[in-house]
């Protein structure tokens, strides 16, 4: 090795020119010892310092150790300059495309009948209505006698009924229950109001109480499915009147359809009550005017009126078969039909999609 | 029923517009639900008359209505009174006998004919009517076929009163019976259809044979034709509920039987009369002797007792007791005020609807207006009942928001399917099948025992319109007959398949699987505050893939086992019938019986400072080994297991054939100190001999 200030520049100006390669920390680290390292090359100098003429020493081991700090201070600007590539590199590699969609937001639903019964059931909660479930196979005493429904009226018309086979037997599955025909008979539910019936022979009045559920009746068309939905409401006990069936039914229309919503109520007929009525509400299309834009409404066929519920004070024959005393107590009663208020609520065209279930259908609602 | 106006005036004279009377006849329950025009452009309105109302359905019964509801009186009949030979009976029904009567007449059912009225007629011309009969028939919607059988249509759509013409030559021995059938008797009827009947069946007859179904329709033979000179004009008051019976029975429903199903008035002798005129007149025919009529025991008109105070208290709102008496007798009720508040009231003969006090009270709010009626609010006079859903209720809206979350789209089917649905699924359920006796087709015949097969089809379509990864589910009753009866509980149950929950678009390969699904059966449990277990089923479930199944089920403290459901891959043999190119996922939970499971008691639980420590073990075992059930077996090795874990699985290539590497974390920890090295060695090895000598699984 040659000796003396020459070497020191050569060692500074090697050095300058190795570091300039470094890319890593590892590589930095292994320089760094290559030349302050025990057996690195500063302290190779310094040790053989003894075996130099005296009067060079001092100049040798000055520059010696300015060559040192200088590695030293050029090392720690190299890691500084190599840590923070090495930042931005992770940072960078780190990054995502944030234009692409949040994770999980495929979409999922209830079904818009079932959104209509929740909000319901919450409006009719919220007033103090208790909530009754019923069995859908009912039998023919529930489903009409219990409800003043006799046998032999044309009141049964209203409904056609799905009976249920009770002796159906493999291969044989259409035989004839019509002869034998009594109370017990099961059949499809055509309303939701056996419910009362049954709540009424458990309860003592007072009673008020709805009863939500799918309901059955034999026709199939543009405005039928054979299976829909209804809420029958009832509330019993001394001193209630058609006025408070009024004031119930606005409210429930009102929360439902919207606070300034016109509702008119006209006499009708239910076998289970009365004095029976219909209330209507003013139509959602054409805001009761019967006409929109100069064109006919074809919604409320220019009444300006759409049926919404069937109602009634219960009739006596039903608080007898309940076995209460209908001298003492009276009541009113109610039932709406969930498909229709959802039709109008949300602008369904046709009954008939409620059941298809093609998300096409239900992702909107 | 449709109601010509210009008919209507020669009923009543008013003069307000077509639409304002529409609406008032809305209002007081006669529902206007068209208006018409016929071919001379004159208006007609289509009514709902609602069943109770019988006598509503004719012109003179809503002239009626119009009356009241206008305080205009109705124009009286000109119609002469036909001299009238009445028989009498003492107790017991019989004959009517009289010279100078055609026929004679015998009754031996007045329940069911409590009045019989029949007028003979000879040198009767049948032809055709005359131009204003046509046009009156016409604009109700009734064919002509001749005036005589004109005239009995029309004095039905009049009066609401319907009548039969029997051609008299064809009454053999001049005698008419009327009585129940005979079971087995058979009748021809008017519309060429043959019907055997049975005993509770009035009929019309002759000494040989039945003439006529009463009050549905008359016999072939007997029918007026063109060569008919000599006629038998029936007109009678039948039992409703009888004739209700015979029509629905045979299938038959005429303008004539809905009419007397629904009552009509039982004065029949006045729109008898005019019918009589009518023949007279437009048939040229002559009266033959007297009318004779059969009517033992007199109707009587109804008294209802009615108290203003109690209408009040049950209607609510002000009212004027005036007011009252005004609207019952615009209505043709007569009222007598025997007492302040207790009033007689009487009933006019055509309304056989009213019969009780509510009755009346209907009468007059419906006249009134409901409108008049105040709205108030029941009062609270109790706190909610006891036996309600509210809590099932709000389980249930809590699983399905859950179910929402998980991407979930909750369908609704009608619960009636085809048994080929079912039993393409599960076979096994052939026994448990309800059936719809009278279904809408063998599509919906039989109540769904399992909501699964509505639901794959509901997916099936889908992945026919090229929709692979969707999610329903469905909670609602299934039925199902067993030995004791039809049972009805709730299912809680789902399809899915495709891409599973949280996956974003880059891990579109991420299908769902097995585990997905029994991750969500347990956040449902949990969130119901439940607690089940899954078993490896004694037998296989058919309808689910062999190696990918499990049975949801609960021990009870008995230590039986409750079967609550199944989750699985679909068989895939099930899924090539159904083609489906993508694996499907379902499950089916008893939510029903989940629910009456006993609810979690969730209160506070004592827990330790002391450190835990983590151990792992990685077990070498059989492929086939159910890893997941040595976990319980493992903690009961020592109380100082507190939990164990699976944390990895591997099978590949650096094991041998049918072998797994499972690997398990255990936290080992004490109450009220920390565990020392030694103590913990201990316990791993107490684990490990466990697992080699008890079980023969090798630790790696
Ligand atoms: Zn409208």
């Amino acid at each position: 090795m040659s000796t003396g200030v020459e070497n020191l520049a050569q060692l500074e100006s090697r050095f300058f020119d190795e570091i300039q390669s470094v890319t890593s920390e590892d590589l930095l680290n292994r320089l760094k010892s290559q030349y302050l390292g025990k057996q690195g090359f500063i302290s190779e100098i310094l040790r053989n310092l003894g075996q130099m003429p005296p009067e060079e020493r001092p100049k040798m081991g000055a520059g010696a150790n300015l060559l040192k700090k200088k590695i030293e201070e050029e090392c720690r600007t190299a890691l500084e300059k190599i840590q923070n590539l090495k930042k931005e590199k992770k940072i960078r590699e780190e990054s995502v495309d944030t234009s692409l969609p949040g994770r999980g937001l495929a979409e999922g639903g209830l079904h818009p009948l079932t959104q209509t019964l929740q909000e319901v059931q919450k409006i009719f909660k919220e007033i103090g209505f208790s909530i009754f479930e019923g069995p859908e196979i009912e039998t023919e005493y529930y489903n009409f006698e219990a409800l003043n429904i006799a046998e032999d009226h044309p009141a049964r018309d209203m409904q056609d009924t799905f009976y249920i086979n009770v002796v159906a037997h493999r291969g044989h599955p259409e035989s004839d229950t019509k002869q034998g025909r009594h109370s017990d008979l099961p059949l499809l539910r055509t309303h939701t109001s056996p419910v009362q019936a049954h709540v009424m022979k458990n309860h003592k009045p007072p009673i008020r109480m709805i009863a939500p559920g799918a309901v059955y009746r034999r026709d199939f068309d543009v405005s039928h499915t054979p299976m829909f939905h209804q809420v029958e409401g009832l509330v019993v006990d001394q001193d209630i009147q058609f006025s408070d069936l009024k004031g119930t039914l606005i409210y429930f229309l009102q929360s439902f359809f919207g606070e300034n919503l016109k509702v008119r109520f006209r006499s009708s007929y239910f076998p289970f009550t009365e004095p029976s009525a219909e209330a209507d509400i003013q139509c959602v299309i054409c805001q009761g005017k019967g006409h929109k834009n100069d064109v006919p409404c074809r919604l409320c066929k220019t009444t300006g009126w759409l049926e919404v519920m069937g109602c009634g004070m219960v009739h006596p024959g039903v608080f007898e078969k309940a076995g209460y005393d209908s001298k003492k107590i009276t009541g009113f009663a109610f039932g709406l039909g969930i498909e229709r208020l959802t039709m109008l609520k949300r602008g369904i065209p046709d009954i008939r999609l409620f059941y298809q279930n093609d998300l096409r259908f239900l992702n909107p609602l | 029923m449709k109601l010509p106006l210009t008919w209507l005036k020669e009923f009543i004279n008013y003069s307000i517009s077509d639409e304002a009377l529409a609406k008032r006849l809305t209002d007081v329950g006669l529902e206007v639900e068209e208006v018409l025009k016929d071919s001379k452009g004159k208006t007609i309105l289509g009514l709902n008359i609602t069943p109770n109302r019988g006598d509503a359905l004719s012109v003179l019964g809503l002239a009626r209505e119009v009356s009241a509801i206008l305080e205009k009186p109705i124009q009286q009949s000109k119609t002469k009174a036909v001299k009238l030979v009445r028989k009498t009976f003492t107790a017991q029904p019989g004959n009517f006998k009289n010279e100078k009567v055609f026929v004679n007449l015998k009754l031996s059912h007045p329940k069911q004919c409590p009045r019989y009225m029949m007028a003979v007629f000879k040198n009767v011309k049948v032809e055709a009517s005359p131009e204003w009969l046509q046009h009156r028939l016409e604009q109700v919607g009734i064919r002509s076929i001749n005036n005589i059988v004109d005239i009995t249509n029309y004095i039905l759509m009049a009066y609401g009163q319907p009548l039969h013409a029997f051609d008299r030559q064809k009454i053999s021995n001049s005698q008419i019976i009327i009585r129940t059938a005979k079971a087995g008797e058979k009748i021809l009827t008017l519309d060429a259809k043959e019907h055997e009947l049975i005993s509770s069946d009035l009929v019309i007859a002759d000494l040989e044979k039945p003439l006529a179904l009463a009050g549905i329709m008359g016999g072939l033979d007997s029918e007026i034709t063109s060569n008919t000179s000599e006629i038998a004009l029936e007109c009678a008051w039948f039992d409703p509920s009888t004739i209700r019976k015979t029509a629905r029975r045979l299938g038959i429903q005429t303008d004539s039987s809905y009419r007397f199903e629904r009552s009509v008035d039982f004065n029949i002798q006045n729109a008898f009369f005019e019918a009589i005129r009518l023949i007279q007149e437009v048939a040229q025919a002559d009266l033959v002797g007297e009318v004779s009529e059969l009517y033992p025991k007199p109707f009587v008109q109804k008294k209802i007792k009615f108290s203003p105070t109690r209408l009040e208290r049950v209607i609510g709102g002000t009212w004027k007791h005036s007011e009252f008496k005004k609207i019952f007798s615009n209505l043709g009720f007569i009222v007598k005020e025997s007492k302040k508040d207790l009033w007689d009231v009487t009933v006019p003969s055509w309304r056989a609807d009213v019969s009780r006090e509510e009755d009346l009270f209907e009468e007059i709010v419906r006249s009134a207006g409901l409108d008049r009626i105040p709205a108030t609010f029941p009062k609270m006079t109790a706190p909610p009942m006891s036996g309600n859903v509210h809590e099932l209720l709000s389980q249930e809206e809590k699983v399905k928001e859950l179910l929402i979350s998980l991407e979930f789209h909750e369908a609704i089917h009608f619960s009636f399917i085809s048994p080929e649905e079912v039993l393409l699924i599960d076979s096994t359920l052939e026994d448990q099948l309800i059936h719809v006796t009278n279904p809408l087709g063998h599509e919906f015949s039989i109540m769904r025992p399992t909501l699964l097969p509505s639901l794959l089809k509901t997916l099936q379509y889908h992945h026919r319109h090229k929709i692979t990864r969707a999610r329903f589910f469905e909670l609602r009753n299934r039925f199902i007959k067993t030995q004791d009866g039809m049972i009805e509980r709730k299912a809680l149950s789902a399809v899915l398949s495709g891409v599973r929950a949280q996956a974003d678009c880059r891990e579109q390969n991420a299908g769902t699987d097995f585990f997905e699904v029994k991750g969500i059966i347990s956040k449902i449990v949990k969130l119901a505050q439940r607690h089940i277990q899954f078993i490896t089923p004694k037998e296989k479930i058919v309808f689910l893939h062999p190696g990918k199944q499990i049975q949801i089920a609960y021990q009870h403290e008995d230590q039986t086992i409750e079967d609550l459901g199944v989750l699985g891959e679909l068989h895939p043999e099930i899924a090539l019938k159904m083609d489906f190119k993508h694996p499907v996922y379902l499950f089916e939970l008893d939510w029903t019986g989940l629910m009456d499971l006993p609810k979690e008691n969730r209160s506070f639980v004592p827990y330790s400072d002391q450190p835990v420590v983590l151990r792992d073990l990685a077990l070498l075992m059989e492929s086939d080994r159910t890893a997941g059930d040595l976990m319980p077996l493992l903690q009961k090795q020592d109380p100082s297991i507190r939990k164990i874990k699976i944390f990895d699985v591997y099978e590949g290539e650096k094991l041998p054939i049918g072998k797994k590497s499972v690997a398990y974390s255990l936290e080992l920890g004490l109450e009220n100190r920390t565990m020392t090295e030694e103590e913990i060695n201990q316990v791993m090895q107490k684990v490990m001999n466990y697992l080699r000598n008890s079980l023969g699984i090798e630790i790696r």
